[in-house]
């Protein structure tokens, strides 16, 4: 059972990561940043890592600071990222109920 | 107003009339704004408050579809029949679709240069969004009546920052409030936001009315 979950956290990441990409273009994120961001899901969740230098910077990306408005990327990655981790998960559980023979 | 218009002014009706107070002024107003202020303004006006929509997302996992008939004459938007029978009674007839539920995210930040307006401004921002529920009071189109929306507050960030352009390096402390308010829009508003204009009307005699006295006609 424990390969089945981290099987299906390894494939939640795969999805996610190009995910956030495309959601850090469409807010006008420099690549240079977003690129340096990746995607960790376990057991708690989803969780965006990156080098602790970039705090700032994404704080100033995602919030605004005085010359710029808020570009909320992560915010907006957070909340589809709830669905779409719901669909791999229940597609994944499905899969491993065929595969056990529980429909026949 | 009409959706996000309305949601906008509601939340800045529902910011308003925050006061903080120091040496110089025992209620020294706190002013809201949509989007972050000119430089020129913001030199002056601090502490403040930034309203900035966002994200739009249709909520659908509260979305149905259909179209609402409506005989009792009650809870309306717009008639579209009106039936007569024989000599028997005669009925409005009221349909309309259903609206469309939408998630309007905000962020509010506030912005501060001396450390007791934050906390003063906190204080009253926490208990205008009181963590996970809330409802905000928005007007219908004619001002006529509201609705009570249910409100959310999502996160709170508390950030510092450095006003460089306004005062050397002095220290600017800020919160940020990311705050969801549920609202809907109903299918007819999206066509008549949609709507071209297909024709002008222009008064070729505008000279019907006179013309008061000390205005030259053109």
């Amino acid at each position: 059972m424990n390969n089945f979950f981290q099987s299906a956290f390894k494939e939640a990441e795969t999805a996610l990561q190009p995910f956030f990409k495309e959601s850090a273009d469409q807010h006008g994120w420099p690549s240079d940043i977003s690129s340096k961001m990746t995607i960790r899901v376990d057991s708690a969740g989803v969780h965006v890592e990156y080098e602790p230098d970039l705090e700032k910077a994404i704080q100033d990306l995602e919030y605004g600071d005085l010359k710029s408005r808020p570009k909320a990327a992560l915010r907006n990655f957070s909340a589809e990222s709830d669905r779409i981790i719901d669909l791999i998960y229940a597609n994944k559980g499905i899969d491993h109920l065929i595969d056990k023979g529980v429909f026949g | 107003m009409t959706f996000i218009l309305a949601e906008d002014a509601a939340l800045k009706t529902y910011l308003a009339g925050m006061t903080v107070s120091d040496e110089k002024n025992p209620s020294r107003p706190v002013k809201i704004w949509f989007g972050y202020p000119d430089l020129e303004v913001r030199t002056q006006d601090y502490p403040f408050v930034v309203i900035e929509l966002i994200n739009a997302r249709p909520a659908y996992d509260r979305m149905h579809s259909g179209v609402f008939t409506d005989v009792d004459l009650q809870g309306t938007v717009a008639p579209t029949v009106f039936a007569t029978s024989g000599t028997t009674a005669i009925y409005n007839t009221y349909t309309y679709e259903v609206p469309v539920p939408y998630d309007l995210i905000y962020q509010l930040t506030t912005y501060c240069r001396h450390p007791l307006h934050d906390r003063a401004v906190m204080l009253q921002m926490h208990q205008k969004f009181p963590a996970q529920r809330g409802h905000l009071k928005v007007a219908n189109q004619l001002g006529t009546q509201y609705a009570y929306r249910h409100m959310f507050l999502d996160g709170f960030i508390k950030r510092e920052m450095a006003d460089v352009e306004t005062s050397g390096s002095r220290r600017l402390m800020s919160n940020v409030y990311t705050v969801r308010v549920l609202s809907e829009m109903t299918p007819s508003v999206v066509s008549s936001a949609a709507g071209a204009v297909l024709s002008v009307a222009i008064d070729k005699t505008p000279l019907q009315y006179p013309v008061p006295t000390g205005i030259t006609s053109v």
